[in-house]
């Protein structure tokens, strides 16, 4: 795929107000080009409120958004919205089509051929881990709730917008379903580099995913940073209790052995698969009161993993993820 | 609409319409009534197929009336920030059907006369009801969870209307139009005591000769083609939106009473 970058969300002193409620407070925020923000909160922090101000399914009361440099409103919504994948909690596949015909939904509203249309849902569902011959037919009905998702995720990357907002897209399913499909979103995401907005309140599933947490309450922005920033430097009381104590181990959770290990002398040492991940290694050493591992894919030994690299934290995020 | 493709024969539809066929032949059910009537066989004014056919003509035509004004009303009624409006229109589409048929229909004569049109009128604000409820459960029922993924994915609000409304509404629709249709069959009979003529004829004629075989002879062709109706409506319905595999059957009789308050009941549901 060779779509042009995506672009950079601006968000300048954005507003929402219900009567004297505000929802949304002069927020300004920049969402980083090609990378996954968390807007991470507590219930009613504004989050969701925020995600469908974005492509406008909520227009804000003042100020405004701007996509790659250019003011929303100057375009037409619904043609914005085409070029913003968007996934909610619930899903909401159209129950009436087959999943091949809900991933085709915005190709065919833009008016591609019906071979590229064909194509491109084959493409798509191979690349949301869904074998198409076997599902393309099948009816929403027939799918599990981690299956359903995945065609959501495959429908809001249809067309290839350049964004993609993200509502709870894991909210609804079980952690096993969860944590399988938060992986494969991180392994798409490492090759896509889209513009992703991801709303949750699940603190370890934005630690995990996002390259940016954008911390909320009260419809204000409490914190901009890294997951590291919000782990280690928490700017104020509240982003250091809502973050908790157990926000550094879940931190590792989203990091794998492999990436914290260093060249080193491993003989002898306890071994840890390549894949698992820094959390694991970290209860391998727990477990085996050892401070030290020995990194291994299959029979060969990749590096070592110490006990001060784990408390170090995990190496800042690579300037262009598409290399 | 028929798409009877990837589905059984629609042997109800089939069967009572050749039984209908059956009592039309000449001679056939008023020799089979004869007995009731001491051997002498009863004589319709005018032949039974004519007076079926008419009967037929005045119900679909009132049908065709009732999807013209209740198909637009009820999208227009049912798209957001119309919450009068669409209270107003349930409101009446529930009172049309509290009124008796006969009291609209007495109502309608010092308006327009005997004939045809007070029972056209009779029978449009009586088949108003079903079709306007049930268009308005159907749309209403649409899930919302969907109608946010289509408005978020750029579907405008006519593409979201054809696209995902109309069809995930349709077999709750359908249904308020069968109830509908197979009401309209016998509400058509009282008509011909306005002078509206079809098979109500040889009903009054026989109540006012006191000749039950008369009676017969107009009623059990009226319940036979309400019968073959209700079957027919029944095979076209669209499958169930909410997908369930293709290759089920989709039984007429749970969809009917789950998904419509207005399903067909009594005689005519089997």
């Amino acid at each position: 795929m060779n779509a042009p970058p995506p672009p950079a969300l601006d968000l300048e002193h954005l507003s929402k107000r219900y009567g004297d409620a505000y929802a949304v407070r002069d927020l300004t925020l920049r969402l980083p080009a090609g990378r996954l923000t968390a807007l991470l909160g507590p219930s009613g922090c504004g989050k969701t409120t925020t995600l469908r101000m974005l492509n406008r399914l909520i227009e804000p009361t003042s100020g405004r958004v701007l996509l790659g440099g250019q003011d929303t409103r100057t375009l037409p919504p619904e043609v914005l919205r085409r070029g913003m994948g968007y996934v909610i909690q619930r899903v909401g596949l159209f129950p009436h089509l087959s999943v091949g015909r809900n991933v085709a939904t915005v190709p065919e509203l833009l008016g591609w051929p019906p071979a590229r249309i064909k194509a491109r849902v084959d493409e798509l569902l191979a690349l949301v881990g869904l074998e198409p011959g076997l599902y393309r037919d099948k009816r929403p009905a027939e799918l599990s709730g981690g299956q359903a998702q995945r065609v959501g995720v495959a429908r809001a990357l249809a067309a290839d917008p350049p964004v993609l907002l993200m509502d709870e897209p894991f909210g609804a399913l079980d952690p096993i379903a969860r944590e399988g499909l938060q992986e494969e979103m991180l392994t798409l995401q490492r090759r896509l580099a889209k513009t992703v907005v991801l709303v949750t309140h699940d603190i370890p599933e934005a630690l995990r995913l996002a390259d940016h947490i954008a911390l909320l309450r009260g419809g204000e922005l409490v914190q901009f940073g890294t997951p590291d920033d919000l782990v280690r430097r928490p700017a104020t009381d509240f982003a250091a209790r809502f973050m908790g104590e157990g926000a550094a181990l879940e931190q590792l959770g989203g990091v794998r052995a492999a990436e914290l290990a260093r060249p080193g002398d491993a003989t002898g040492l306890p071994t840890v698969p390549a894949s698992a991940s820094a959390r694991t290694a970290l209860a391998t050493m727990l477990r085996l009161e050892t401070l030290a591992l020995a990194v291994v894919d299959g029979e060969r030994v990749l590096g070592v993993l110490e006990f001060r690299d784990l408390a170090s934290g995990p190496p800042p995020a690579p300037q262009d993820p598409r290399c | 609409m028929l798409r009877l493709r990837g589905r059984p024969w629609p042997w109800g539809a089939l069967g009572w319409g050749l039984l209908l066929g059956l009592c039309l032949l000449p001679g056939v059910l008023p020799g089979l009534l004869a007995p009731l009537a001491g051997g002498e066989a009863p004589v319709p004014e005018r032949p039974l197929w004519v007076l079926t056919l008419q009967h037929l003509g005045l119900v679909l035509f009132a049908q065709g009336l009732v999807l013209l004004l209740a198909v637009p009303l009820v999208i227009y009624a049912t798209r957001p920030g119309r919450r009068a409006v669409l209270g107003l229109l349930g409101a009446l589409a529930g009172l049309g059907q509290t009124v008796p048929t006969l009291a609209i229909l007495a109502l309608a004569v010092p308006l327009l006369g005997f004939g045809v049109a007070p029972t056209l009128l009779g029978l449009v604000l009586y088949g108003l009801a079903p079709v306007v409820s049930n268009g308005i459960a159907g749309l209403r029922g649409v899930d919302p969870d969907v109608l946010d993924a289509a408005r978020g994915m750029g579907l405008s609000a006519q593409q979201r209307l054809w696209r995902v409304e109309l069809p995930l509404a349709l077999p709750v629709w359908w249904a308020g139009v069968r109830t509908s249709l197979v009401f309209g069959v016998a509400t058509a009979t009282v008509g011909a005591a306005l002078g509206a003529g079809g098979l109500g004829s040889p009903i009054i004629g026989g109540l006012s000769q006191q000749n039950p075989a008369l009676v017969l002879l107009g009623a059990l062709p009226a319940a036979l083609l309400a019968l073959t109706l209700d079957a027919l409506l029944a095979a076209t319905l669209p499958p169930r939106a909410d997908g369930r595999p293709k290759s089920k059957y989709i039984q007429d009789k749970p969809l009917a009473s789950r998904s419509s308050p207005q399903a067909p009941s009594g005689p005519f549901s089997h």
